[in-house]
């Protein structure tokens, strides 16, 4: 029996043969082999040449700035297939998949990318080969970040944010809107992992306070209490996710007439302090809150054995008018006091880096995982490095006690950083390339401490950042995704379920050397 | 049905809507050329949306019911800024309401007057007439009314075909117009209960509409509020002047179909020969008399009217109409309206932009108290001014707009970013952002602004020229602007908070050409009673080429003069005789009559003096600096 095929199968058949024809005539055509060389390396938006690549990052697709009308890019390796990528606008969009197993099979080895580009009488040119490094090392596959306008002081629509750094999706963790338009800030986990996390935020309708969530358990705190007022702000949390240790600013800012950046902040005070989670408690020292100095950004080693924070004598008191007079005069030093969470024992205050000495001011330090570096922002006076334009990275090696710029620091502000769980990857927020709107950039360290040239977080639109009028702030790379996030986060944090409405200040210490109990509380205002 | 009745019905349907056309075409005129949409536009006010094309921006709103309907609205809105394609907009969704409450109402009731089915029209009158944003509100009952028509038409299909072509269309309608789909589920439920009397679909519609909601918070990880009552009129996103207007039309719709229902039930019974009562039989009385018709239907549209105008919010289109004629420089156009103003104490962003348009057409210092005055409503402290402001993004706007043209890029800055906070990303407040950036030299950071700017199919244009032209220069040395701002910046580096003196004084120190800064120092002086500081600043007419002492400059110093008892040193200019009468019988009405009639003499002195520095020193209110 002969068996007819159904018309649509014909007809369908026929409509692909069509397709395939069309495509084939109708395709811009590569570039031969002997094309002529262009003698120089193609510009290209965003700056992706010469980097070192987390074998796991998603496809860094960039746009061809050379004037043309079709161009192509091969990106090839030692191992695999290479990826042909044609187009008549030269916005490059790299296959994912192609893209990801590319740079899989080759790691540890380079990655090349050329660029041709047909210019208008058709002939093509080939640009200058740009190789790049992949890494053996992932990079953790998360990253959350907060979202603001670039005003600072007031704010409209603002949330955090987690990007897959190995695809483009991106998640609301919480979104401001979700919380009548109050402020969601400063989000903090422990070791990169999501089993402990911790965010801050302020009123609205919800109150003014922390959030902190382990285990998927959330609880809604508020770090404040009678000799305390403000809420906490910088926290870090101990390894041992027993403890936080916050600061407690009192915030004010002011304005520039004659300089780029116009804002800026300043502490008119500030201290520290321990909430221990165990016991609900908060616990401090004069080492770390004293009236005479402004303590700030805390960060536990990650031994747990000493807390460093940054630390500045107080030049004016908080009734003054701002900015105080000698506003330019505040440079930070580099401090660390031991604390024995067990016992409630605190050590010897310890200068680790005099910033008066130096002349320069520092702050946001962040140790790297093995504990071996120690990342810091360093600027000519202030606090808050993101409004210094002349705020770099530096890193400081905990086994000589040298420090040096890290060569990934821009012209710009550069601060804000975050260490990969494996302590090879950077990520930090930088005002680089504008001057004004902070962007995410990525960094690999190597074994030394020596930083490779930072790549702006990749986006599926490669002119992303070109209209993007947000800032990327407190870039904090994680293993895994955050496990409480959108709605469900938001309804916790508009419950009116506190764990505590004012912590009891019951151990704080006089002395350093007393243990916890021993002395009336000393913890002060900080506003 | 007969052959005549048929005929009747055939005659009615081919008929031109004459009066649903009228009604359109009148909607449009007004909103045109009364209302003038692009005052909407133009309004610094919060939850007036900007608009970027493209898949990255629009998948926000795709993500969450409503949104789809918000973002159209919000392309829609940018046409706003041309009046006569807003006022087309505005018909064009009214018109479409309308006629679906009419084709909703004829499904219940059998008969509806076309007069019944404009209400809807008049109620989105009243709301455009106070300049109320309520294109996203109006597009969300628009889509639960068409897909409620959609329903209501089905025939011969059975309950459970029903119910799924009712839940279709639920899905559909929730996602494009979030809560609006409640107005559908309970039109479609009613429709099935009086109508059909189909009880039971009925309550499983009721219920699949109010539930749906519950399921989609979870789906689309969205607070239950807003999966419940977004785009509804009580929702914080809704215009609050909006809500109660908008909650009478939703009441409007629900309470008409069910009205509609229960007459053509009694009229059938009527016609039934069943004891009838009187006002069934009243209302068929009616509708059978032509005059009486004809009666009714005037009262009706003569309420309509009635109601149209005394909604209209004519001191807000006043202040509408400065601030937009500000924005766009037509000063004339400023202090002519200004002139007509009913001032309050609270339009003081309508003085701040009367003050700037006096100053820029040269007469801030001749003219500038013809105009109620207070040293608000000229200039404040960067501090002061974000308090003063609060949350208002126009007066925030307008503060950078000032500071701007002073010259004061940084505080202007601060400003216009505090209004972006507020606003987002309007138009003309990404222009602004882009211009101080390029001012200070920053051409990657103003070229951000200008990129997003760029994406507005509507108002990109000029972003796109802006950036083609820093492409070449990226310092736009050309702009004759930007030069002028580069010029007038002050230095060095100060970051105390200015008091207004210092503020201006610093701009006169770097720049003593600058003539704004100038002006508005003594006009400051004056606003404070500090006449002796007016006079010091006398030298700098003759840097600033003024031929002869503005008037109200000549008024302070008369003040100053007779204040200190001594003639004063002017050098080679004087004091006009014009001037210097007024001041003699100025002082001789108040000296005379003062002590005598208080009320009297401020009536004569208003009415012959009121747009003098002397009038303003002597009697109008706040103390020194």
């Amino acid at each position: 029996m002969r068996i007819r095929p159904a018309p649509t199968i014909v007809a369908g058949a026929i409509a692909a043969a069509v397709t395939v024809v069309a495509c084939v005539l109708l395709s811009p055509g590569g570039p031969k082999p002997n094309v002529p060389q262009a003698g120089a390396a193609a510009r290209i938006r965003p700056d992706y040449s010469g980097l070192t690549l987390p074998p796991n990052i998603a496809p860094l697709n960039f746009r061809i700035m050379e004037p043309g009308s079709a161009y192509e890019v091969r990106v090839r390796s030692a191992n695999g297939r290479p990826i042909r990528v044609h187009s008549r606008t030269g916005k490059i969009a790299i296959p994912r998949r192609r893209w990801r197993r590319l740079l899989d099979v080759n790691r540890g080895g380079e990655l090349h990318v050329d660029v041709y580009v047909r210019g208008d009488g058709g002939a093509w040119r080939r640009y200058d080969t740009m190789t790049s490094t992949i890494a053996g090392d992932e990079i953790d596959p998360y990253l959350v970040y907060r979202s603001i306008e670039p005003a600072y002081n007031i704010y409209g629509q603002m949330g955090l944010y987690e990007r897959d750094l190995e695809s483009y999706r991106e998640d609301i963790v919480v979104h401001n809107s979700a919380l009548d338009g109050g402020c969601v800030h400063c989000h903090t986990f422990c070791q990169n992992g999501t089993d402990a996390m911790l965010l801050h935020f302020r009123p609205g309708s919800f109150g003014a306070g922390m959030l902190l969530i382990r285990n998927g358990v959330a609880e809604k705190a508020r770090a404040q209490s009678a000799v305390n007022p403000l809420p906490a702000a910088y926290t870090t949390w101990h390894p041992s996710q027993r403890a936080l240790a916050f600061s407690v600013n009192h915030v004010r800012v002011f304005f520039h007439s004659d300089r780029p950046e116009p804002r800026e902040f300043i502490d008119m005070a500030s201290d520290l302090a321990i909430y221990e989670l165990d016991s609900y408690s908060v616990t401090s020292t004069p080492a770390i809150s004293s009236p005479d100095y402004m303590e700030t950004w805390p960060r536990w080693s990650p031994d747990g054995e000493y807390l460093y924070f940054c630390r500045a004598p107080a030049l004016w008191t908080e009734l003054e008018p701002v900015p105080p007079e000698r506003f330019a005069d505040v440079r930070y030093s580099l401090m660390r006091i031991r604390y024995d969470l067990a016992s409630g024992e605190w050590g010897e205050l310890e200068t680790v880096l005099d910033g008066d000495a130096m002349g320069r001011s520092i702050s946001q330090p962040r140790f790297s995982p093995d504990g071996r570096f120690l990342v810091f922002c360093m600027s000519d006076y202030s606090a808050y490095a993101t409004f210094q334009p002349d705020a770099d990275l530096y890193l400081m090696d905990l086994r000589t006690g040298t420090h040096e710029r890290l060569s990934c620091s821009s012209d710009h502000a550069d601060s804000w950083h975050s260490w990969s769980s494996n302590g090879r990857w950077l990520v930090f927020s930088s005002k680089g390339g504008n001057g004004l709107f902070n962007r995410p950039y990525i960094a690999h360290v190597d074994a030394d401490g020596r930083s490779s040239k930072p790549f702006v977080m990749p986006q599926r639109d490669p002119d992303f950042y070109l209209s993007h009028t947000r800032l990327f702030q407190t870039p904090e790379l994680i293993k895994e995704p955050v496990r409480l996030k959108g709605e469900r986060l938001a309804r916790e944090i508009r419950s009116d379920k506190w764990v505590l409405d004012e912590l009891p200040v019951t151990s704080a210490t006089g002395k350093a050397g007393q243990k916890a109990g021993e002395a009336a509380p000393m913890w002060r205002s900080g506003g | 049905m007969t052959p005549d009745a048929a005929a009747s019905v055939a005659a009615r349907r081919s008929r031109v809507p004459v009066l649903q056309i009228l009604g359109l075409l009148l909607f449009y005129l007004y909103v045109w050329l009364r209302v003038d949409p692009g005052l909407l536009f133009y309004w610094t006010r919060y939850g007036l949306p900007g608009f970027t094309l493209g898949l990255r921006h629009a998948r926000p709103f795709l993500a969450r019911p409503g949104g789809a309907i918000e973002y159209v609205s919000a392309f829609l809105f940018q046409l706003y800024a041309f009046s006569w394609a807003g006022a087309l907009i505005m018909a064009l969704v009214a018109a479409g309401i309308c006629a679906c409450t009419h084709a909703l109402f004829r499904a219940f009731g059998g008969r509806c007057s076309a007069l019944i089915a404009l209400v809807p029209g008049v109620l989105l009158l009243v709301l455009h007439g106070r300049y109320a944003y309520v294109l996203p509100n109006a597009l969300a009952v628009l889509t639960a009314l068409a897909a409620a028509c959609a329903y209501v038409r089905l025939r011969r299909l059975r309950a459970p075909q029903r119910l799924a072509t009712f839940a279709g269309l639920l899905a559909a309608t929730y996602y494009l117009a979030c809560g609006a789909a409640l107005l559908y589920a309970a039109l479609c439920a009613l429709a099935e209960l009086l109508v059909r009397g189909r009880r039971s679909l009925s309550l499983a519609m009721a219920i699949l509409g109010g539930g749906l909601p519950a399921p989609a918070a979870i789906v689309f990880n969205i607070r239950f509020r807003d999966a419940y009552l977004r785009l509804l009129p009580f929702h914080p996103a809704t215009d609050e002047r909006a809500s109660a207007a908008l909650a009478g039309l939703y009441g409007f719709l629900l309470l008409g179909v069910c009205l509609g229902y229960v007459l053509r039930a009694r009229e059938a019974g009527a016609d039934r020969a069943r004891p009838v009562r009187k006002a069934a039989r009243a209302m068929a009385w009616v509708r059978r008399s032509a005059p009486l018709r004809a009666v009714a239907a005037a009262v009706l549209v003569g309420a309509a009217t009635l109601t149209v105008l005394a909604g209209f919010d004519s001191r807000l289109n006043s202040y509408l109409v400065i601030g937009r004629a500000a924005r766009r420089g037509e000063w004339e156009e400023v202090v002519r309206v200004g002139r007509g103003v009913d001032w309050r104490p609270d339009a003081f962003v309508a003085a701040l932009n009367l003050n700037r348009a006096l100053c820029h057409s040269g007469r801030l210092l001749e003219d500038m108290f013809s105009f109620p005055q207070s040293r608000s409503g000229l200039l404040m402290s960067p501090v002061a001014m974000v308090g003063v402001a609060g949350s208002s993004a126009g007066a925030l706007m307008t503060f950078s707009d000032i500071l701007l043209d002073l010259g004061r890029v940084n505080e202007s800055e601060h400003m216009a970013l505090e209004a972006f906070c507020r606003v987002g990303d309007r138009p003309w407040v990404l222009e602004r952002l882009a211009m101080m950036q390029l001012a200070k030299g920053q051409a990657a950071a103003g070229s951000i602004y200008l990129h997003s700017l760029a994406g507005n199919p509507v108002h990109g244009r000029r972003a796109r020229a802006l950036l083609r032209e820093l492409a070449s220069d990226p310092m736009l040395s050309a702009r004759a602007e930007l030069r002028q701002l580069r010029a007038a910046m002050p230095h060095p580096d100060d970051s105390t908070d200015p008091t207004v003196e210092s503020l201006l004084t610093q701009l006169l120190q770097t720049n003593p050409k600058n003539r704004m800064a100038f002006e508005y120092l003594v006009a400051y002086y004056m606003l404070t009673r500090q006449t002796g500081k007016v006079f010091a600043e006398l030298p700098r007419l003759d840097d600033l080429g003024y031929d002869r002492i503005p008037r109200h400059m000549e008024e302070a110093l008369l003040i100053h003069s007779a204040q200190s008892g001594t003639p004063l040193d002017l050098g080679r200019r004087s004091i006009s005789g014009e001037t210097s009468l007024r001041f003699a019988r100025f002082m001789q009405v108040l000296q005379e009559g003062y002590q005598r009639d208080p009320k009297g003499t401020f009536k004569a002195l208003e009415r012959d003096f009121g747009d003098t520095y002397f009038f303003y020193y002597q009697f109008a209110p706040g103390g020194g600096p």
